[in-house]
């Protein structure tokens, strides 16, 4: 007997063999039980992380598409109305060519007009002096070769009467 | 939940609105039975429960009365002094271990390392391989019963706790599992030939030595591995852990196998009493001192492993202030 005669009888080589009981205790639960159970709870672990990265990583790719179609949408809002401000001020300048040139269409027909006038009038002057002249010669024709120039004259007028100048 | 409560429970014409129990442990139930807004109460089991409790009566007044007649008839070997005595100090009951005389307490250390190792190779074998994600009642008990030490030592332990969770694990579990072992008497053959109810393992003082003892190497171990020479000095400056340690464990064990000892000698208070003092006082018994030992080595394994802290560098403050702005309001405008 190992160290015999301590007081409560402890006694070395049952501390011993408690202790080498203990060791074996605490292999065999860490083989059997510790680690495996915690291997297992730490594998656990790493799937729901790698779950909740996953799921980050997604929540963050649709934020960020989230942000992009947003910016998109600002984009084509503003070009949208861009487009309409140009459109607007498009058919603004169309009207106002359109207008310009409606009045110049109309200023030129009426230019046109005028000048057709103006040469239907020198036209017609132009006959009337003609007619004018033919009934003066006539006229005088007739005063040379007539007695009288009342009568002429007369006749004359009454020609010009006829003739409605 | 009685029979009868589940059963109106599952019946659909039955609405209940309201449960309770009475002063009788009987369920009173508030229903609408017609589905009509008509509310009635419903006493149910009050029958049954009287009858349970009438019977137990019965059975321990009779088992009282066994005990009272047949009290002359059992012959004790040895008076209570020395049973109190032999269960302390282990000089008379002893029991053959391949031709060594040891005590009864380290029997029941390898019993009980025996069937944890058992129970561990069945869960082992037919329950870890089914393991799921999503853990089952069983399953969560495991979880939580490794859990529980491996947070333990992670918590008090921050900077190095791999092996002492597994430590402690160990620690725990045959703290808790030998306590609770008393409980069964299983009985075995002593040297003198006389039958002994083998007692917790570290009810014996060698156990908790050894317990308290390789605790403390465990935590010096640990301060050597993390800090070296500081960690021995600073498990060497707690030179009374591995003293308080096992007579802690020791005393507490040892103080409810006496009760529960003095109990059972005397036939007349086996009656109902150790349903408290044997059952209830050994299982607080039993997570306490699996507790306060894992605790205790924990906290202490945490602070000798705890790296040393640098030395902040005192600066030196500059009397002038740093800008303008800090300066005495009264002193811009003096200087003004």
């Amino acid at each position: 007997m190992v160290l015999t005669g301590l007081p409560l009888n402890i006694d070395v080589q049952q501390i011993l063999l408690h202790l080498a009981n203990f060791a074996v205790l605490f292999f065999g639960l860490y083989i059997l039980l510790y680690k495996p159970v915690k291997d297992f709870m730490a594998k656990r672990e790493a799937h729901y992380k790698a779950m909740d990265d996953e799921a980050a990583e997604k929540l963050s790719l649709a934020t960020k598409q989230a942000d992009e179609t947003a910016e998109r949408l600002a984009a084509v809002d503003e070009e949208i109305s861009a487009k309409k401000k140009q459109a607007s001020g498009e058919i603004t300048e169309m009207r106002v060519k359109a207008e310009k040139e409606a009045q110049l269409k109309a200023d030129k027909v009426v230019t046109e007009a005028r000048e057709y006038a103006e040469k239907e009038k020198a036209r017609i002057i132009n006959s009337a002096e003609k007619d004018i002249s033919d009934m003066v010669t006539s006229a005088a024709e007739k005063i040379f070769v007539s007695e009288d120039v009342n009568e002429a004259y007369d006749a004359f007028l009454k020609k010009a009467g006829q003739k409605g100048v | 939940m009685s029979a009868e409560l589940r059963e109106l429970r599952s019946n659909a014409a039955i609405r209940i609105i309201d449960w309770r129990l009475d002063s009788f442990d009987s369920d009173i139930l508030l229903c609408d039975i017609s589905k009509s807004g008509r509310k009635e109460f419903l006493i149910l089991s009050k029958k049954k429960k009287m009858t349970a409790i009438i019977i137990l009566c019965v059975v321990e007044l009779a088992l009282a009365v066994g005990c009272a007649l047949t009290n002359g008839l059992v012959e004790k070997h040895e008076t209570i002094k020395e049973a109190m005595r032999d269960a302390v100090l282990h000089e008379e009951n002893r029991i053959s271990l391949l031709g060594l005389e040891v005590n009864p307490s380290l029997i029941a250390g390898f019993t009980v390392t025996g069937i944890i190792l058992l129970f561990a190779l069945i869960l082992r074998i037919f329950v870890i391989p089914h393991f799921t994600y999503v853990p089952g009642k069983f399953q969560l008990l495991i979880e939580e019963w490794v859990g529980f030490f491996k947070n333990l030592g992670e918590t008090n332990s921050p900077h190095r706790n791999r092996f002492l969770g597994a430590y402690i694990f160990a620690a725990g579990t045959y703290i808790f599992i030998g306590t609770c072992f008393e409980l069964f008497g299983v009985e075995a053959i002593t040297t003198n030939g006389t039958p002994i109810s083998l007692p917790a393992p570290l009810a014996d003082i060698n156990g908790a030595i050894m317990m308290g003892c390789l605790s403390y190497l465990i935590i010096l171990s640990g301060g050597i591995a993390q800090n070296k020479f500081r960690g021995v000095m600073l498990t060497l400056k707690e030179f009374s852990l591995p003293v308080s340690m096992s007579f802690r464990l020791f005393g507490a064990l040892l103080s409810g196998m006496l009760v529960t000892e003095l109990i059972y000698f005397y036939l007349q208070l086996s009656i109902m009493l150790p349903v408290v003092v044997g059952v209830l006082f050994t299982l607080i018994h039993a997570i306490i001192q699996a507790y306060v030992l894992t605790m205790l080595v924990s906290m202490f394994y945490g602070e000798v492993t705890e790296p040393p802290k640098k030395k902040e560098k005192k600066e030196k403050k500059a009397k002038t202030p740093a800008s303008p702005n800090d300066s005495n309001p009264n002193e811009q405008q003096a200087a003004a």
